[in-house]
């Protein structure tokens, strides 16, 4: 079943991506009006160019070297120039350019790894079972098997199930926890027999990492959030850190009327990193006023579909070493690809019942992906085309 | 050669010549994506500084590592130099994100073992060989290999070791502050991985809760949980063991970031060790990108760590902790592991003549002395300045 559903979804990508002309549209910035940029409509002057929207089709059937792709949609753009006035977007474009567009592959990588969740969600919202392709797509992208290769199958066996104990604090009561902890006491069962210690049997502790403002921090305290990598952000008299609830109740976090903005730390680092100033304050001032009940189950999403890709990593060092219990170790990996469907599925009930639409997206990305990378990082072009191979070949 | 980051050592390097590099697919710090980065083994390129210095007659090819891991993985080390009674201890990484704590020490080594000759024929060559000649120096660049290995390949910001504590019921723990003080912290039964090795030490404040140290095993995800008791761990044990064998004479321990050289705040009022401390501040800072010199308490208190271990068990001898790059007001991107490669050769050039200013103080006992010599028979009145940290002024990597 699981193929002729590949089978259909990719031919009907075909029609609706290709056949009917579809195409998408990106953000890049033009030194010049040369190449692909004579093509372009114009959006915005910064002092070393302009920034501009250019389609799929001419983007790429132009000469290389590709202009910088600074953004892959018009909607990541504009989410992104929310509230600013024009001297302040000219400032975000050229933070872009240096910050993030530097680093293609991390840009291509983190787009093409936000694509194949949204398929993955998709598919599994429109009741399809099979998310393997998917899955080994993008452990490609992640690094493939040989990442994990200089690990122990003791090590590994820890890090999975840390990483499960993490999932599952984020999570509430219900089938799905009681499906995650089902896996958990596999993997503990496991990790007895592996480690010959009955204590192994205990769950590995993990708490939320959510991010708060906090309204009153000293400038120690703050010192010491930095070294500890709490990653704090002075904000509004105040600061910006990642801080587990458990902390609240202590010095001196005790009795602050704290906010949250973050469920998890991952997308706070994200824009700290890549935002300037300007956005920043914008950004927050969002979070602050957002649904932070939708950003939960994002996140919880996100932090499945990661698990289901590391158990992926995993599986080489395992399978290398010939370990004995291989078999039991493979029976917790369908179990956990098992619970991580149930997770996306129930990450966004209502939407995403459309994985064609997102597919045809994915598709575009990993081309475009693969252009971009051709010349200067031809390796992880490399990884795009074997994870587009991936999803194709089922369909033949 | 674009410089790179070491790791422990990976199957693809193995068997493959010293400096040698590969590119493994690493997280990126927010977990969010992967980059591809380039790495070298700590353990071929330590074989190679040892078979170097060996063939020189300046290094001891029976070291190898001082110990081992949690889960197995050996604490490379290399000895260099003739004099045993003038003994120098570095170390690096205790804590597994501060990648460059580990290249600081290793490009130290290089750099003497690199430059020696036994008939130099310029300033340098002649300090390096004064240096080696007259000193024995301990090189342990990654004592945290687990660690390391994990923040490399699963979790960037990872910070302490990876040994896991079992407790099989809830516990109740009575933690006293630094300072005065205590509260009690309720441990829920569970498993608990992770030790800061820079709390674990056995010194007389081991334990004692300050902002960045604490008796929760629930902290170890801060990376600042001090152990189950001092000296737990057995990468903390494998450094003291050396320090107890070895009475080391001055002794440093690099981490980041921020841009600090901090001193034991015991050593305060010590005069010989404030000469030296602030001589390697001037050396530091006349790179051009200074490093507040202050005491290791002045921002927040530590308790357990190498510094105070060792100023407490050979008082008097300098012992230094550098916080070296980024600057605390940095891109927020180049924290711990997130700095960039094209950093590496720029940090380790602004330390290095501190660094070798205190191996060269392990020779000392007191602050520089002037003394003024006349000479009876005629009206000559000449003057012996002498410095230990002085004479690297200058010095050119």
């Amino acid at each position: 079943m699981s193929v002729w559903f590949w089978i259909g979804l990719l031919a009907m990508v075909a029609i609706n991506g290709e056949v009917q002309g579809e195409t998408r549209e990106r953000m890049v910035f033009c030194k010049d009006r040369a190449g692909p940029c004579a093509a372009s409509s114009t959006l915005g002057t910064a002092s070393r160019g302009t920034w501009a929207k250019v389609d799929d089709a001419t983007l790429v059937s132009g000469n290389p070297p590709l202009p910088p792709v600074l953004y892959f949609s018009i909607d990541a753009y504009q989410d992104a120039m929310v509230g600013l006035d024009a001297k302040e977007r000219a400032q975000a474009i050229l933070h872009r350019l240096e910050r993030v567009v530097a680093h293609p592959e991390t840009l291509v990588f983190e787009r093409v790894k936000a694509d194949l969740l949204q398929v993955a969600e998709a598919t599994v919202s429109a009741g399809h079972k099979d998310i393997e392709p998917i899955l080994d797509a993008a452990m490609i992208v992640s690094g493939g098997e040989s990442r994990l290769r200089s690990t122990t199958p003791g090590e590994i066996l820890d890090m999975s199930r840390e990483n499960l104990a993490q999932l599952m604090v984020e999570l509430p009561k219900g089938p799905l926890l009681d499906a995650f902890a089902k896996e958990a006491a596999t993997l503990a069962g496991l990790a007895v027999e592996v480690r010959q210690d009955a204590r192994q049997a205990l769950m590995p502790f993990a708490e939320p990492n959510p991010v708060y403002f906090v309204p009153s921090v000293s400038e120690k305290t703050y010192h010491v959030l930095n070294q500890l990598g709490q990653y704090p952000h002075k904000w509004h008299g105040g600061v910006v850190t990642i801080l587990s609830p458990r902390k609240l109740a202590e010095p001196p976090w005790k009795g602050q009327a704290v906010q949250l903005l973050y469920p998890g730390s991952r997308v706070y680092l994200h824009d700290i990193n890549e935002l300037t100033p300007a956005q920043l304050d914008q950004r927050l001032r969002s979070r602050l006023k957002g649904d932070l009940q939708q950003a939960h189950a994002h996140f919880v999403a996100d932090l499945a579909f990661e698990r289901a890709i590391f158990c992926r990593l995993l599986a080489e060092p395992i399978e290398r070493a010939r370990v004995p219990w291989l078999a039991r170790w493979q029976e917790a990996v369908a179990l956990d690809t098992d619970n991580i469907r149930q997770a996306l599925a129930s990450a966004q009930p209502e939407a995403n019942k459309q994985p064609k639409p997102r597919l045809a997206v994915l598709r575009a990305d990993l081309k475009l992906g693969a252009a971009i990378l051709r010349d200067t990082r031809p390796a992880a072009a490399d990884k795009l085309t074997r994870a587009m191979d991936l999803l194709s070949r089922l369909a033949e | 050669m674009a410089a790179c980051y070491h790791v422990w050592d990976h199957p693809d390097l193995q068997g493959k010549d010293a400096f040698a590099s590969v590119d493994i697919d690493v997280p990126t710090i927010d977990g969010s994506s992967t980059e591809t980065k380039s790495f070298q083994s700590l353990r071929n390129d330590m074989d190679k500084l040892r078979s170097d210095g060996v063939a020189k007659g300046i290094v001891d090819a029976g070291i190898v590592d001082v110990g081992t891991s949690t889960e197995g993985r050996q604490l490379w080390a290399l000895k260099i130099g003739k004099r045993p009674d003038h003994k120098v201890l570095f170390t690096g990484c205790h804590h597994a994100r501060e990648w460059i704590s580990v290249e600081v020490p290793f490009l130290v080594a290089k750099f003497l073992i690199d430059n020696y000759t036994p008939t130099p024929s310029d300033e340098k060559e002649k300090r390096i060989k004064h240096l080696l000649d007259n000193r024995e120096i301990w090189f342990v660049p990654l004592v945290n290999p687990d660690g390391h290995n994990h923040s490399v390949l699963v979790q960037r910001t990872w910070r302490p070791n990876r040994k896991e504590y079992a407790f099989d019921q809830d516990q109740v723990i009575k933690a006293a502050r630094f300072g005065g003080g205590s509260r009690t912290i309720k441990v829920k039964a569970g498993s608990y991985r992770g030790v800061d090795l820079n709390r674990n030490y056995p010194t007389a404040t081991w334990g004692l809760e300050t902002p960045a140290t604490s008796r929760d095993p629930a902290d170890s995800k801060y990376g600042v949980w001090a152990g189950p008791s001092a000296g737990s761990e057995v990468e903390t044990q494998a450094i003291v063991a050396l320090i107890a064998a070895q009475n080391f004479r001055s002794s440093i321990t690099y981490h980041n970031f921020s841009q600090l050289l901090l001193f034991p705040d015991a050593a305060a009022h010590d005069t010989f060790v404030q000469d030296v401390g602030k001589g390697m501040s001037k050396l530091i800072d006349a790179n051009g990108n200074p490093y507040k010199y202050e005491s290791g308490n002045t921002l927040y208190p530590t308790t357990g760590d190498l510094m105070e271990y060792c100023y407490g068990v050979l008082p008097g001898r300098p012992t230094f902790t550098p916080e070296v790059r980024p600057r605390e007001n940095g891109p927020v991107s180049s924290f711990f592991s997130g700095l960039p490669e094209s950093e590496i050769e720029p940090t380790f050039k602004e330390n290095l003549g501190a660094a070798l200013a205190l191996i060269n103080c392990a020779g000392f006992d007191a602050p520089a002395k002037s003394v003024t010599i006349k000479w009876t028979s005629d009206t000559h009145v000449g003057q012996v300045v002498r410095n230990c940290w002085k004479v690297f002024q200058g010095l050119s990597p």
